[in-house]
C-alpha cells in the first residue's frame, strides 16, 4: 500500500512536471478561485469582528431610577468610567435632564411645567471608543445593568442591525461566488486533465497494452488531481495572507492612534484547512471525472 | 497455450479480418504466423491479448477464455505475456530503462533488482549502452530490439511478436531469433508474426499461413522434432 502511494505520487509529481504549463494553468485557476472564496471569509470575519463602523460612534444612555442614592450613583460612574470601552461619559440629573428637554422642545415647555413631578430620569450618557465590538458592548451593558439603582441601558440597536445585515450580506454572497468558484475550478480542473490525458492517451494505452492494471494507471492521476488542487489552494491562501498584510500596513498608516481591537485578522486556522481541503478534493474531483469519461470512452477494453 | 476455436473477426461490416480461424498451440512451441500484408496477424495477436474481442469464436490463451475474461483481470493476463508490438508501442516520455521495466515497477518491484533484470534484457538485445536513452534518440532497429527488451523483461509465459526483425539488419535479425530459441527452450511459448520467409525457412519450425483472413496452412506442431 505505502509502496503503491509512493508510486503514485512519484508518477503524479513527473507527470506534473512534464506538462507543467497546463497544469500551472489548473493550479492558477484553482489558486484564484480560493483567493476569491477566501478574500469573503476574511472580511467577512473581520466585519464581524468590528461590528462598529469606525465613522460611526456608539453612544448610549443608563438611565437610572428615581430613588437612586447618591453613593449608588458614585458606583455606575465608577462602573462606567472604569471601563477601558469608555471614552467619555456624562452625568445629566433630573432636574438637568427637563432644563434639556425644554430647550430642544420650547413649546412642550409649559406643558412640563405644569407637572408635579419631574418625569424624566436621571442617566448617563456614555460615549465609547471607536473600534469597539458588539461582544464587548454586550458585555459591558450587562455589567452596567446589574448595577443598583440601574433602570435601563438603552443604546441605538439600529446601528448594530445594520452592520448586522451588511455582515450577513457579505456572507452571502461570500457563499454564493464561492460555490460558483470551487464548481468552476472542478471543471477547469477537469479540463486540464482532460487535455493532459489526451496527451497522454498513447502512453496509457500502452502501459494498458503491457499489463499495468488499472490502479497503477489512475493513481498517478488521480494525486496529480489533488496535487494540483493543494498546491492551487495553498497559493490561494498565501494571496489572501499577502492580502491582508497589505490591509494591516494600510490600515495602520491610515489611523495610527488605532486600538488593537481594529487591526485586521487572519483566516483562523479552521478555514485555512477548510479551503486547503476545499481545493484538494476539487483536484480529486476534477481528475476522477476526467478519468471517468477519457478511461471508460475513449480507451478500449480494460 | 493459445485456442482458437472457429474465431471471427471484422473491424467494418461484412468485411472479415479473420474468418473461422482454428488452431491450438502448445506450451512451449516456437510457431510462425506468416502471410502477406494485410492477411490478418497483427488482428490475431490482438485477439490473444485481449486488445480485442472476437466477432464470434473462442479462445483460450494460458488457460483463461479471453473473450469472456472480466475485466480485472486482463492486467494479469496481459503480463504473463510479453509482446513485441509491430509499431514498437514504446512510451516517448520515458527512458530505454523506464519503458522495458515499468510493469516492473507496478508489481513493486525495487530499483535495485529492475536496474538488474534491465540489464540483463538490454544485454541480450545489444543496447546495454542505451539504457538512458529516450525512444526518439534510438534508431529503428534500436526500438524494435528495447520492444524486444520490455517483451522478455518479465519471463512471460508467451510471447507473441509482430515483426520483431522488420528493421533490423540481417545479422541482428538473426541475432534476435536465436534469442527467441534461446527463451524458447526455457519453456517459452513463442508466436512470431513475420513476412520473413528466408528466416522461416531457415528456423524450421510450424508455420501457419493466414491468406485475407483464413488459415490456409498449418505445418503442424514440431514438438517432436524439437525435443530430438
Ligand atoms: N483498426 C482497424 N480498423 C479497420 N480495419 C482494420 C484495422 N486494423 C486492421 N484492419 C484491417 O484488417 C485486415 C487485417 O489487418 P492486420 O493488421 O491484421 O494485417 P497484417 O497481417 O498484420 O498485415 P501486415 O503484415 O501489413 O502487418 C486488413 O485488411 C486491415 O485493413
Ligand atoms: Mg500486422
Amino acid at each position: 500500500m505505502l509502496r503503491y502511494l509512493i508510486f503514485a505520487v512519484w508518477e503524479a509529481a513527473i507527470s506534473l512536471w512534464r506538462s507543467r504549463v497546463l497544469n500551472l494553468l489548473a493550479v492558477g485557476t484553482i489558486m484564484f478561485a480560493m483567493f476569491i472564496l477566501g478574500s469573503f471569509v476574511l472580511v467577512g470575519i473581520n466585519l464581524q469582528k468590528i461590528t462598529v463602523n469606525w465613522r460611526d460612534q456608539i453612544q448610549f444612555n443608563v438611565f437610572l431610577a428615581d430613588d437612586i442614592d447618591q453613593s449608588q450613583i458614585e458606583a455606575v460612574r465608577g462602573t462606567i468610567e472604569g471601563s477601558m470601552l469608555v471614552k467619555s461619559a456624562q452625568f445629566i440629573s433630573k432636574h438637568r435632564a427637563l432644563e434639556l428637554f425644554g430647550q430642544d422642545f420650547p413649546t412642550y415647555q409649559t406643558t412640563v411645567n405644569a407637572l408635579e413631578k419631574n418625569p424624566f430620569p436621571a442617566s448617563f450618557q456614555v460615549s465609547l471608543i471607536r473600534g469597539t465590538e458588539r461582544a464587548q458592548f454586550d458585555e459591558l451593558r450587562v455589567v452596567i445593568l446589574s448595577r443598583e439603582g440601574v433602570e435601563e441601558v438603552y443604546y441605538d440597536e439600529e446601528i448594530f442591525k445594520r452592520l448586522d445585515f451588511f455582515i450577513r450580506l457579505i456572507r452571502l454572497a461570500g457563499w454564493f461566488f464561492g460555490s460558483i468558484m470551487v464548481t468552476s475550478s472542478i471543471f477547469s480542473i477537469s479540463n486540464v486533465l482532460k487535455l493532459t490525458f489526451f496527451t497522454r492517451r498513447e502512453e496509457v494505452d500502452i502501459m494498458k497494452l503491457v499489463g499495468a492494471s488499472r490502479a497503477y494507471i489512475r493513481g498517478p492521476f488521480i494525486v496529480e488531481g489533488i496535487l494540483i488542487g493543494l498546491l492551487g489552494s495553498l497559493l490561494g491562501v498565501s494571496l489572501v495572507y499577502l492580502g491582508h498584510l497589505l490591509l494591516q500596513t494600510y490600515v495602520a498608516d491610515a489611523e495610527p492612534f488605532l486600538m488593537a481591537s481594529l487591526e485586521p485578522v487572519f483566516l483562523p486556522m479552521s478555514w485555512v484547512f477548510i479551503l486547503v481541503l476545499a481545493g484538494s478534493l476539487s483536484g480529486f474531483l476534477g481528475s476522477l471525472f476526467s478519468l471517468h469519461q477519457f478511461l471508460e470512452e475513449h480507451i478500449s477494453y480494460q | 497455450m493459445i485456442h482458437f476455436y472457429h474465431v471471427h473477426q471484422s473491424y467494418q461490416r461484412n468485411i472479415l479480418a479473420l474468418k473461422d480461424i482454428s488452431f491450438d498451440c502448445l506450451r512451449g512451441e516456437f510457431v510462425f504466423l506468416t502471410g502477406a500484408s494485410g492477411a490478418g496477424k497483427t488482428t490475431l495477436l490482438k485477439l490473444i491479448i485481449r486488445e480485442e474481442i472476437p466477432l464470434q469464436g473462442q479462445i483460450l490463451v494460458n488457460g483463461q477464455n479471453v473473450s469472456s475474461i472480466p475485466v480485472n483481470k486482463i492486467p494479469r493476463l496481459r503480463r504473463a505475456i510479453g509482446v513485441v508490438f509491430q509499431d514498437f508501442k514504446l512510451i516517448r516520455g520515458k527512458t530505454v530503462f523506464e519503458n522495458v521495466t515499468f510493469v516492473l515497477k507496478t508489481l513493486g518491484i525495487d530499483l535495485k533488482e529492475r536496474r538488474k533484470r534491465a540489464y540483463h534484457v538490454l544485454k541480450q538485445v545489444g543496447l546495454q549502452h542505451k539504457t538512458n536513452a529516450y525512444p526518439l534518440e534510438l534508431s529503428g532497429g534500436e526500438q524494435q530490439r528495447v520492444a524486444v527488451a520490455r517483451a522478455i523483461v518479465n519471463d512471460p509465459v508467451l510471447l507473441l511478436a509482430d515483426e520483431p526483425t522488420g528493421n533490423l539488419d540481417p545479422d541482428m535479425a538473426v541475432e534476435i531469433m536465436n534469442l527467441f530459441s534461446k527463451i524458447n527452450r526455457r519453456g517459452t511459448t513463442v508466436l512470431v508474426a513475420t513476412h520473413d520467409r528466408e528466416m522461416i525457412r531457415r528456423m524450421g519450425k510450424r508455420v501457419i499461413t493466414l491468406d485475407k483472413g483464413q488459415l490456409i496452412h498449418d505445418t503442424g506442431s514440431q514438438m517432436q522434432i524439437e525435443e530430438t
